[in-house]
C-alpha cells in the first residue's frame, strides 16, 4: 500500500490550483492585507491598461483593435446600400463574436450584442442623415463586427472597440454603378450605386468627448468598491455590478446597469462609481486621441 | 428649468395557477403588457447542467411575435440576474428549476424592452410563488421613462411609469431616458436594489429620483401581488369550507 502524503504536503499546491478551487477564498486573501491588493495586483481602484490602434485592418470604412488587460476586441466597420423604406430604426448593426469558435453563440454574447445594438441606439452616436445618398431615396447602413480574441471578455472592451474603429470611420461616396456585376444585382427602382474606391468623408459623431464604457464590481459583505473587474476569480467572488456609460466632462450619463446580486449597492457606491467612471473616461479618449494623431492612413 | 410631471401608473393584475402541467405559473397585466411565466421545479436535471451544490436556473423567454433573437437572450439574462440571488438555490441541489416566461403582448415601442423586462420580473416572480420554489424575499419591478414636451418658457420633463404602448408611440421621439428597476421587499417594505438598467441622456440626480419613484411603485405592485396571492390562496382552500 502507497505511503499517504504528508498532510502538510498536500495543503501545499500550487496558487493557480487554490484560484480554482476556492476562488472566493483566494480573493479574500488578497484584499485582506493591507493596503488591500486583487490577484492582477491591481488596487481596487485602479483600472486595467489599456492600448488602442486604430485603422489596421483593410476592406473596412472603419476599424481598430483594443486591449484592456488580458481582454481584446477587435472591431470591422463596414457598410452596404439600401432603400431608405426598407431602412430599420438604426443606422448601426452590431454582432460580437469570438474567433476561433464555432457552433451557435453563446448566449452571453447575444446577450451583450443586443445590449450594443440598444446603447449604440440609445446614445445617438452619430446623425443617421449623414448616410443618405444624395439626390436618390437611398441610404448607408454600417455594420460593425467585433471580434473577441482571448478567453476572457467584457462589454466595455468590445464596446471600446466600436467607439475607437467609428471614431476613424470614412463613409465612401456612393457614385453610379458602371460594373456589370453591381447592376445586374439590383432589382428596385433607385439609380443603381456603388462606393466609391476613392473618395470618402469621415462620420461625424455626436460627441467630442466619446461615451465609454466602465465595469465596477460590489463585494457583497464588505461594500468596498473594485474598479474593472477581470478574470475568473473576481466575476465569481464579486456578485454586484455597476457597469457605466458615459463621457467626460459634462454630467449628463448614457447608460448605468446595476445588478446587486446579494451585494447592498448605496447611492454612495453609485456616485462614486459615475465619478470614477468620468475619469477613466476621460483617459480613454487621451488615448485614443493620441493614437488617432499617430496613425496616418484610413480603412481604404 | 424643469417641472416634473409623474403621470399616475395604469393599475396592474396578475392571476395564477391556470397552467396544469406545470408547477406554478402567473399572468401579469399592466398597462398594454401581458405576460405569462410558468415555473417547474426543483424537478429532474440533466447530468451535463448539474450542478454539485446548488440547483440549476433554466429561464427560457419567448417574444410574443416572431422568432427568437438576441432581445429574448438580453432579457433573459436580465430576468436571471434578479431572480437568482432571491431564490434559495443552495436548498435543492443537483436539480433543475425551469421558468418559461411567454410574452403575450409586449408592451413596448420597437425600440424598447423596458416593459416586457420590468413586467416579466414581476411575472416570474409570482411562478414562483406559485411554485412553492423556497425565496428568501419579495421582488418587485417597474419602468420609468423621462421625456421632454417644449412649452413656450421652458422645456419641461414628464415621467410615465409603466406606460401603455399607446402612450408610448405618442412620445417616441421626445424620449430623453429609459429606466428598469426592481427592488427587493422584506414585509412589504423596500430592502435593498436588486436591478436597475437606464438608458438614453440623464444625469445622476434624475436615477436618484427614479429610484425614489420607483421604491413607491414597487411598494404598490408588491401589495398588488399580495391581493392576488391571497385570492388565490383562497380559491385552492375552497373545498375546505365544502
Amino acid at each position: 500500500m502507497p505511503e499517504p502524503q504528508p498532510f502538510a504536503e498536500a495543503l501545499s499546491s500550487s496558487p493557480q490550483l487554490f484560484a480554482r478551487l476556492l476562488p472566493t477564498v483566494y480573493f479574500d486573501k488578497y484584499l485582506s492585507l493591507d493596503p488591500p491588493i486583487r490577484p492582477s495586483l491591481r488596487s481596487p481602484t485602479q483600472f486595467r491598461p489599456c492600448s488602442i490602434n486604430t485603422s489596421a485592418l483593410p476592406n473596412t470604412f472603419g476599424s481598430s483593435v483594443v486591449r484592456m488587460g488580458e481582454c481584446i476586441a477587435v472591431c470591422g466597420i463596414t457598410g452596404y446600400i439600401i432603400d431608405s423604406t426598407e431602412a430599420g430604426p438604426s443606422a448601426l448593426y452590431t454582432n460580437v463574436d469570438i474567433v476561433g469558435r464555432t457552433g451557435p453563440p453563446q448566449s452571453e454574447l447575444m446577450s451583450m450584442s443586443e445590449w450594443m445594438y440598444e446603447t449604440a441606439l440609445a446614445t445617438k452616436l452619430f446623425d443617421p442623415v449623414q448616410l443618405r445618398i444624395e439626390d436618390t431615396a437611398q441610404t448607408v447602413v454600417l455594420q460593425a463586427q467585433i471580434q473577441l480574441l482571448s478567453q476572457m471578455y467584457s462589454g466595455d472592451v468590445a464596446w471600446a472597440a466600436l467607439l475607437a474603429a467609428l471614431a476613424v470611420t470614412r463613409i465612401p461616396k456612393a457614385i453610379p454603378a458602371d460594373d456589370e456585376e453591381t447592376l445586374t444585382a439590383y432589382f428596385g427602382t433607385e439609380p443603381v450605386v456603388r462606393f466609391s474606391k476613392t473618395e470618402t468623408t469621415k462620420l461625424e459623431l455626436n460627441y467630442e468627448k466619446l461615451p465609454w464604457c466602465v465595469n465596477f464590481g460590489v463585494m457583497d459583505d464588505t461594500g468596498l468598491v473594485l474598479a474593472d473587474l477581470e478574470g475568473r476569480v473576481e466575476e465569481v467572488s464579486v456578485e454586484g455590478r455597476i457597469t457605466i456609460v458615459t463621457s467626460a466632462g459634462n454630467s449628463s450619463i448614457q447608460n448605468l446597469s446595476i445588478f446587486a446580486g446579494k451585494s447592498i449597492i448605496s447611492k454612495e457606491h453609485i456616485r462614486q462609481c459615475i465619478s470614477f467612471a468620468k475619469h477613466r473616461a476621460a483617459e480613454l479618449d487621451s488615448i485614443l486621441n493620441s493614437q488617432i494623431y499617430q496613425s496616418n492612413g484610413n480603412g481604404l | 428649468m424643469t417641472v416634473l410631471d409623474i403621470t399616475r401608473p395604469s393599475p396592474a393584475s396578475a392571476i395564477t395557477s391556470f397552467l396544469y402541467r406545470v408547477d406554478g405559473s402567473a399572468s401579469w397585466k399592466v398597462g398594454t403588457a401581458h405576460i405569462i411565466a410558468s415555473v417547474s421545479g426543483p424537478i429532474e436535471v440533466n447530468k451535463r447542467d448539474e450542478l454539485p451544490d446548488v440547483a440549476t436556473l433554466e429561464i427560457v423567454v419567448r417574444p410574443d411575435v416572431g422568432v427568437t433573437s438576441t432581445r429574448e437572450q438580453f432579457l433573459q439574462d436580465r430576468i436571471r440576474r434578479v431572480v437568482a440571488p432571491v431564490i434559495a438555490l443552495e436548498l435543492h441541489p443537483r436539480t433543475l428549476i425551469q421558468i418559461v416566461v411567454q410574452i403575450v403582448q409586449s408592451g413596448d415601442n420597437k425600440i424598447l424592452n423596458t416593459i416586457s423586462l420590468s413586467a416579466s420580473i414581476n411575472a416570474t416572480y409570482m411562478a414562483l410563488l406559485d411554485a412553492g420554489v423556497p425565496l428568501r424575499s419579495t421582488v418587485s419591478a417597474t419602468s420609468i421613462i423621462y421625456y421632454t414636451t417644449a412649452t413656450s418658457d421652458a422645456s419641461k420633463t414628464n415621467v410615465l411609469v409603466d406606460p401603455t404602448r399607446a402612450q408610448l408611440e405618442q412620445i417616441e421621439k421626445d424620449i430623453t431616458s429609459v429606466h428598469t428597476i426592481a427592488y427587493e421587499l422584506k414585509g412589504g417594505k423596500i430592502e435593498r436594489l436588486l436591478l436597475s438598467e437606464s438608458v438614453g441622456s440623464f444625469t445622476e440626480d434624475q436615477v436618484f429620483e427614479c429610484y425614489d419613484t420607483a421604491a413607491n411603485i414597487c411598494e404598490e405592485t408588491n401589495r398588488t401581488m399580495r391581493e392576488a396571492i391571497t385570492k388565490g390562496v383562497q380559491q385552492k382552500s375552497r373545498w375546505r369550507e365544502a
